[in-house]
């Protein structure tokens, strides 16, 4: 098997590494970039838990090759906001309580970062669909939908 | 007026998990560490001829390659009964049992020794179903039999009650197994320690059960096992018994290696190995007057354990005293049978026996009201227990308020219960209904054990106050609870309230955090935490001021001469010399349950839920969706009201799963089930509008008068949905999950083995 | 990690595709299945090296194209891209709508429409909508480009007429400016969920009988089918209840021959059955 180099944007900086061509972008964040924020729960798409956004997309990294990233910029929980300055989104899943063990908030937040990007504007139907990729085995879902809600409320106000 | 209890305060722990800070189990890493992978059965139950390793171990980058010889200590673990090998020796009990470990320098040299292993087994018959495994002559799945324990209540004579029934209907049920589903995997990191121990970091629902067994399994003394707990993404019951063995391993590779050795499962491993919810086998028979009454309740009960018995006998005792549900009976007889089987193993997941018996009961009590041609909710408000009942144990409720009538009423009138009884909606192929179910649940462990708990609580020299206890945090909001109580009960800010990690090296053991007994019993610790710290602030005090007097009040700390905020307080008993950490404990009341007998007070308090649904059936498919679901829960006192609600959402949420979408397969000890594709938990889409109603009847016994939530949320939907669908379609539901083919044919259609 | 050991290759141009392909490669497109596959096989303990041939950089098997009578679906266009697409919401609603249906969002910003008729699952979303539409796919190889309907390209199970070095270039739909189509998919769940069954279906009317009948259905059979039988029964009536559900019959009948009885068939047959007769009723509503 032959490394590959890949080069690529993770949260706006860039980097140069040199890989195995058999790791998935999740193993890269986790293991090669120490962001653990990203999570892994299935390694086959089916929980959301390891969702990014790549050039603009949000994506399961397990189902990424490390091929796959080569000149990818590539956003992640890291990314979002840290915690001086956190994203709106970030903030309203704290005030809502949508976070119980949290496990599943990285991918949600992405996702739903991946909604608002393009709808600034959703309703509960939407935002609904926008998260049905992630599953959360905690919250019921109810405070996730009305925190992403009130995050686009909060970026309304912010423009 | 509180200051921050009753209050819906931020989670102390959320901050760091929307930034991806918060480190949970897999994300841990030391230098030097190697990566672990377990062999598993390839038979449900078959014995172990030989185990060749030989191979594996000339592999290069592999370090170690450990069986069940390679133990020093116990080759058995377990919570109530050491049954449960590490390693399996032997015999393979069922498809998920270890074999052999291997650690390597990475995960792919692993997963390439194990293929290496050679294992010759000769397949013995086995038995797949709790009837069948009491029978005489059934396959033994451990030497001393099938049973793994035995239950049952006796009240009244229950044949003379059937004989003044007018009517006596009888029925049988059945529930499934399935799966926790945290989302987070099980994963630990061992690693050795200089004082010749070992120290282990994981999502371990209960640090002190795996720190005795591992213990054990090392032949070490406990001290020398410290487990630190990482934040558990999810257990609901799931991160015990199964951490416990993984905890084992890593820690007798790491000290084999004499380096870190992390163990992650994946998705598959965890599926296959995990224990799940019991499936049972319920049928019951009931005696009524023509008015309505319950003269007598007989109910047989039969758990599907598995191959190890886990908590199987404390689950089953709930499901025993909880049998009769919230409803005065004056005959009761149960027995209730937990039984081995080559079945994956079954254990604690929320709920703990209650959402099966109360599949049955509730079900049951909507025939009843049917054959009887009275509405469901009347015939429930009319046999209901209150204030002064006696249980169908025995017990007379008289310390806490008996808040059954009241949840039943909050969801009558907020799911809209006359009108949608009558007009339910819908058309010819699309059906609607309403349906309801309630129930009353003992809080904390009961006549389990032991129901202690230590918290202790220290002050710094600055003021800043941290928390140590051995009460885990997996979601439910735990940590944030006790920084709201130790906040309230010495006057400082919760900001300037910290809580450490649960190290047991560190915390007083505090037993389990399971029954929904976090809030009650470690409130109550750090409450006399606090109480004991004010003592000690109180006399500083009054020395400080040379008062008659000094006592706290709203938050601030007084003498008749002065007043103090906590940090000026804390600042006074630092210079005159007070040692400030106090470690309080909390123990619930007394109770007597009479095993023998069958009789007696199991539980100190209870609560009090109901939940109603209102569904839609599409008679043409057999999907179910639910539209609504109104869910009201007596708590005594929610102390965080937002995280309440977020248990009842959460709660209803995962029991709409067990109604409508769940079963981990298995056929002949074979999981049919290997990953999330083919095992639904509701998704965003599935989960309907929910009110949740939370009703405060402070109880006496509890902290600030707090009860329980966790499990009761997650006890009541899918009889509720079962109602619902029998009021929409006239269809009666029986077996578990209502899932398309159950809903269509009204039977369920086993999948065959590939 | 759990992946067998990979070289990985993204040619630039259909040349270096083909060359890299005879070398025994596996063809990527989006990957939401083929990553899974090679996981799959290493876990069960399969650990040979493999060379994935990531097709996303080749320009000809990219974008939507109106071709006058057809429109042209290049093979590793993403479902996300379906969904919204203007030509297909007007001209084959059904195709978008599907696409709507799979997977999860992430997964339809990965997974191709290419990749779903390759990968040829029994209960392929993609498909009945495809087969509604005429689809015939565009398949090359090193020094040939051949034409095949779809409906003759699925055998099985994962199993597909894709030789061996061939590239599926693009699926090429027939445009429906007339009538109306209808789509169905029955799921345990609604999102992430694989199809129990699903059907496609597309009738026009004249003088309020039916002229022309497309009627297609999924997971009934080793892969989607297109049930002619159906189209003839309707064609020249007008359309009823009674109609639609003899279609139904017909629908049970042919998975019943096809398949035989299996752990299912007491559920799926009257289902089967069902769902023939919405959809038809749907496509025909629809049509008016």
């Amino acid at each position: 098997m032959k490394k590959l180099t890949v080069n690529f944007t993770v949260n706006g900086e860039r980097v140069r590494l040199r890989v195995p061509a058999n790791r998935t972008l999740l193993d890269i964040l986790r293991e090669d970039l120490g962001l653990t924020g990203t999570k892994r729960g299935c390694d086959t798409g089916e929980c959301g838990a390891c969702t990014v956004l790549m050039n603009g997309r949000s994506v399961n990294s397990c189902l990424v090759l490390a091929g796959e990233v080569e000149g990818a910029e590539i956003i992640t929980v890291e990314g979002l906001g840290g915690e001086e300055a956190l994203h709106p989104l970030q903030e309203a899943f704290l005030e809502e309580d949508a976070v119980q063990c949290g496990f599943c908030i990285p991918g949600m937040l992405m996702s739903a970062k991946y909604l608002l990007d393009r709808n600034p504007d959703p309703s509960e139907e939407e935002i609904r669909e926008a998260i049905s990729g992630n599953l959360c085995r905690c919250t019921g879902y109810i405070p996730i939908i009305r925190a992403i809600k009130r995050a686009a409320l909060k970026l309304k106000e912010r423009k | 007026m509180f200051k921050y209890v009753n209050r819906p305060v931020k989670r102390v722990d959320a901050l760091a998990k929307v930034t991806g800070k918060a480190l949970y189990a897999e994300d841990i890493s030391f230098p030097g560490m190697l990566y672990g992978a377990v062999l598993r059965a390839e038979h449900p139950h078959a014995k172990i001829l030989k185990i060749n390793t030989a191979k594996a171990k000339r592999i290069k980058g592999v370090r170690a390659v450990i069986t069940a010889d390679d133990i020093p200590g116990s080759k058995l673990v377990g919570v109530v009964k050491l049954d449960q090998p590490v390693f399996a020796w032997e015999r393979v009990r069922y498809i998920g049992d270890g074999i052999a470990a291997v650690a390597a320098e990475d995960m792919d040299t692993a997963r390439k020794a194990l293929s290496a292993i050679e294992v010759d087994y000769e397949v013995l018959p086995g038995v797949f179903d709790p009837e069948e495994a009491l029978k005489d002559d059934a396959p033994k799945v451990h030497e001393d039999g099938n049973v793994i324990v035995y239950h049952k209540v006796r009240k009244g004579d229950v044949e003379k009650g059937f004989k003044e029934a007018d009517l006596v209907i009888e029925r049988e049920y059945k529930t499934q197994f399935i799966e926790h589903s945290y989302i987070e995997p099980e994963a630990v990191v061992a690693r050795p320690v200089d004082y010749g121990g070992i120290e282990i970091w994981g999502c371990i629902q209960n640090a002190f059960t795996t720190q005795k067994n591992v213990a054990r399994v090392l032949g070490l003394d406990m001290a020398k096992v410290r487990i630190i707990q990482t934040p558990l993404g999810g257990s609901f019951g799931g991160k015990d018994d199964v951490m416990t063995v993984m905890a084992a391993r890593a820690a007798l590779l790491a000290l084999k290696t004499g380096r870190p050795v992390k163990l992650v499962n994946t998705r598959e491993e965890s599926m296959r190995e995990s224990y799940k919810r019991h499936p049972y086998v319920l049928r019951y028979k009931l005696g009524l007057k023509r008015d309505g009454t319950i003269v007598a309740l007989q109910a047989y009960m039969a758990a599907d354990g598995g191959a190890y018995a886990s908590t199987t006998p404390f689950v089953t005792w709930r499901s025993t005293v909880q049998a009769a549900g919230p409803y005065r009976v004056p005959h009761v007889k149960v027995d209730t049978y937990g039984v081995y089987t080559n079945n994956p193993y079954t254990g604690a997941m929320r709920g703990f026996g209650s959402p099966q018996a109360n599949f049955a009961i509730e079900s049951l009590m909507d025939e009843a009201a049917n054959e009887l041609g009275m509405d469901p909710i009347e015939f429930r408000l009319k046999n209901g227990l209150r204030d002064g009942d006696e249980t169908a144990t025995g017990q007379k409720l008289t310390r806490h308020r008996v808040s059954l009538h009241e949840v039943i009423e909050k969801v009558r009138d907020a799911i809209n219960w006359e009108e949608l009884r009558k007009n339910p909606g819908g058309d010819g192929k699309i059906r609607r209904g309403v349906g309801i179910a309630c129930s009353f649940r003992g809080a904390s462990l009961g006549a389990e054990g032991v129901d202690i708990a230590g918290v202790e609580v220290k002050i710094d020299s600055d003021a800043s106050v941290s928390i140590e206890a051995g009460l885990t945090e997996m979601g439910q909001g735990i940590k944030t609870v006790l920084a709201q109580v130790v906040a309230e009960e010495l006057g400082v800010p919760i900001e300037r309230v910290t809580l450490h990690p649960y190290d047991t090296s560190r915390v007083p053991d505090s037993g389990p955090t399971v029954a929904s007994r976090a809030t009650i019993v470690g409130g109550g610790a750090a409450q006399a935490a606090c109480w004991k710290l004010r003592e000690v602030i109180l006399g500083a005090l009054q020395e400080e001021d040379g008062a008659e007097r000094a006592w706290f009040e709203d938050g601030v700390y007084r003498t008749e001469k002065n007043k103090y905020s906590f940090e000026e307080a804390v600042g006074i008993a630092i210079r005159r010399g007070k040692g400030l950490n106090a470690v309080g404990w909390f123990r619930t009341p007394d109770i007597h349950w009479d095993e023998e007998k069958g009789i007696g007070s199991p539980y100190f308090t209870y609560v009090y839920g109901a939940q109603a649904a209102y569904v839609e059936v599409d008679t043409e498919t057999g999907k179910v969706r639910v539209l609504r679901v109104a869910a009201a829960h007596e708590v005594g006192r929610a102390i965080n009201p937002a995280m309440a609600r977020g248990q009842i959402y959460g709660g209803v949420a995962m029991a709409l799963g067990y109604g409508l979408l769940e079963e981990f397969e298995v056929s002949e000890g074979i999981p049919l089930v290997k990953n999330f594709d083919d095992y639904s938990i509701p998704s965003s889409l599935d989960v309907p509008e929910v009110i949740p109603i939370i009703v405060e009847n402070p109880d006496p016994d509890g902290p600030f008068g707090a009860k329980s939530l966790g499990e009761p949320t997650n006890e009541l939907l899918a009889p509720a949905i079962a109602n619902a669908i029998f009021h929409a379609t006239g269809k009666r539901l029986r077996e578990l999950p209502m899932n398309l083919e159950m809903v269509l044919l009204g039977r369920k259609l086993r999948r065959k083995r590939k | 990690m759990s992946l067998p050991p990979i070289d990985y290759e993204r040619p630039k141009c259909l040349h270096d595709a083909f060359s890299l392909l005879e070398e025994m490669g596996i063809p990527m497109a989006g990957g939401t299945d083929v990553i899974i596959q090679l996981r799959e096989s290493y876990l069960k303990g399969d650990f040979s090296p493999r060379l994935v041939v990531d097709l996303k950089d080749l320009d000809e098997l990219s974008g939507i194209e109106d071709q006058g009578e057809h429109i042209l679906i290049g093979a590793i266009t993403r479902l996300s891209d379906l969904i919204e697409n203007e030509l297909l919401v007007h001209y084959a609603p059904s195709i978008a709508e599907a696409a709507s249906r799979m997977g999860s969002i992430q997964i339809r910003n990965k997974g191709t429409i290419g990749g779903n008729i390759c990968n040829a699952a029994p209960c392929a979303d993609s498909i009945p909508p495809l087969l509604i539409h005429d689809a015939v796919l565009i398949l090359a190889s090193k020094g040939e480009t051949r034409e095949v309907d779809l409906e003759n390209f699925l055998r099985g199970p994962g199993k597909t007429d894709r030789r061996k070095g061939e590239i599926l270039i693009g699926v090429k739909v027939k445009k429906r400016d007339e009538g109306g189509e209808f789509f169905i998919k029955l799921a345990r769940r609604d999102a992430l969920n694989k199809a129990r069954m699903n059907f496609a279906a597309w009738l026009n009317l004249r003088d309020g009988k039916i002229s022309e009948a497309r009627f297609a259905a999924g997971a009934i059979a080793p892969h989607p089918i297109r049930v002619r039988e159906v189209e003839e029964l309707l064609l020249g009536e007008e359309p009823s209840e009674a109609l639609f559900i003899r279609a139904g019959r017909i629908v049970r009948d042919k998975m019943l021959e096809i398949t035989g009885r299996r752990w299912s068939t007491p559920y799926k047959s009257p289902v089967v059955e069902n769902l023939t007769a919405r959809v038809l009723s749907e496509a025909a509503r629809r049509a008016r």
